[in-house]
């Protein structure tokens, strides 16, 4: 992903919030500390089919806005 | 090329503290820098008495270790190592097990993140393992002898302080494991029936190599009541077999099966090679597929394997491992009627690598790389 980010496309990274670490400290060791994260709430395993349509309509509206403010 | 004093000069390449052992620990470990024991304090001296076992470029990346991708470079290695209570001549062992570790089909980005407790298992072979007296009888993979713990501390405090696995940032294990310490032992070759490890994986005999998997800790097998080598193997197949284990839900998995020599000695007089072994194993390290949660089977298995599980019923047998030679078996232990499975973290390939000098030149000894180092330096 943040190879893709540095290329020049829009990109997100969705994680859960006890990845959020995680995901910032990767996105530094690879040259992409601005990569936006989309927060959704943990876990992802062990969870029903409305849980995680949950978690997706939870992640699609931020996504959106984020790939309008990155196309400008 | 090798001067340790134009390093340390370097910006943030070293700090000056107090000559108190004490307030030195309680610095490192406030910085992170620890596995929570205390360490020896890496002054300049004992880093370049480290590095005279060394003959490579000491400020020379040999890999970068996941998931920061630090560059493990001898010095930073040989710091660690003096922190971990390594003896000098256990380094080149700590070099080739993190150029092994840095392999990409080993995943270590995928070990060192994860949830799952997985740690890397070191196993040495060879002449070197006998020289550095790296136990393989009695306790071998648990505590008590200075070169299985500190070599195996050494790596481990390698991949937190270089490889940025520190707990809840790089590393997300959801508890880890005992293993997270230290985690090394040498097979043992002189009470093994079989071929050992290395020979086993295109080494020759005479070789020193290391052989790392990314390892659960040891699931005992305790039989004493067989008698043959079937009974014995029908006993380590059963305790291989289990529901929540990272290997059956994993395309290609590697786990491994510690056999003790007693164990090891009936198998083999029943006519067992390894390949036998393996073969045997593979087919009998099986679940029916009811026992694993109804959820997890229409979640995952169906999803995942719908050929083979798709129309079948509920009996159909699951595999623990998909080739027999996919499993790595290893003679390891003293007296006793016990063996152990060792599953493992599922997307991970075994690496071996030969401890070489820089030269790409066998090394039967690691005296060879302290004449070699001399060699570099004059």
């Amino acid at each position: 992903m943040c190879e893709l980010a540095k290329r020049g496309l829009s990109s997100v990274v969705i994680c859960s919030a006890p990845f959020v670490p995680l995901a910032k400290a990767q996105a530094r060791v690879f040259g992409a500390p601005d990569l936006p994260l989309v927060v959704i709430p943990h876990p992802l395993g062990g969870i029903s089919q409305e849980e995680i349509h949950g978690r997706a309509h939870h992640a699609v509206p931020q996504i959106m806005e984020l790939v309008k403010e990155l196309r400008g | 090329m090798n001067d340790i004093l134009s390093y340390i000069d370097k910006v943030g390449a070293s700090i000056e503290v107090e000559n108190d052992y004490v307030a030195i620990n309680d610095l490192y470990h406030h910085r992170g820098w620890t596995d929570g024991l205390p360490i020896i304090p890496p002054t300049e001296k004992l880093v370049e008495e480290m590095l005279s076992y060394c003959d490579r470029p000491w400020d020379s990346p040999i890999a970068k270790i996941a998931p920061r991708y630090g560059e493990a470079t001898p010095i930073r290695l040989a710091t660690n190592a003096v922190m971990a209570g390594c003896r000098p001549e256990y380094f080149p062992v700590v070099v080739a097990a993190i150029e092994a570790l840095c392999e990409e089909p080993f995943n270590l980005y995928g070990l060192q993140a994860t949830t799952h407790l997985v740690s890397p298992l070191i196993i040495v072979n060879g002449p070197i393992a006998k020289e550095l007296g790296i136990n393989s009888g009695y306790n071998a993979l648990g505590s008590g002898c200075r070169s299985n713990a500190t070599i195996g501390r050494a790596v481990r405090l390698s991949l937190v302080n270089i490889g940025g696995a520190q707990s809840g940032a790089g590393d997300m294990a959801t508890f880890g494991s005992p293993a997270k310490y230290s985690y090394l032992a040498a097979e043992n070759e002189a009470d093994s029936p079989w071929e050992p490890l290395h020979v086993e994986r295109g080494y020759a005999q005479w070789a020193s190599t290391v052989t790392v998997i990314g390892a659960e800790c040891p699931h005992n097998v305790n039989d004493h009541q067989s008698i043959t080598g079937v009974g014995i193997l029908k006993m380590i197949a059963g305790t291989m077999a289990t529901t929540g284990n990272n290997d059956v839900y994993n395309i290609e998995p590697h786990p491994a099966i510690v056999i003790g020599p007693e164990h090891a000695k009936t198998i083999a007089a029943d006519g067992f090679s390894k390949a036998d072994v393996k073969r045997y194993i593979f087919e009998n390290a099986v679940l029916p597929l009811q026992r694993f949660s109804q959820e997890n089977i229409e979640r995952r298995f169906l999803v995942t394997c719908k050929d083979r599980y798709g129309d079948a019923n509920s009996s159909v047998p699951v595999p623990m491992v998909q080739r027999a030679e996919d499993l790595l078996v290893v003679v390891i232990g003293g007296p006793g009627k016990h063996s152990a499975v060792i599953p493992t973290f599922g997307v991970t390939v075994p690496i071996t690598r030969e401890i070489q000098l820089a030269n790409g030149k066998r090394a039967s000894s690691v005296e060879e790389f302290k004449i070699a180092c001399s060699d570099s330096l004059n």
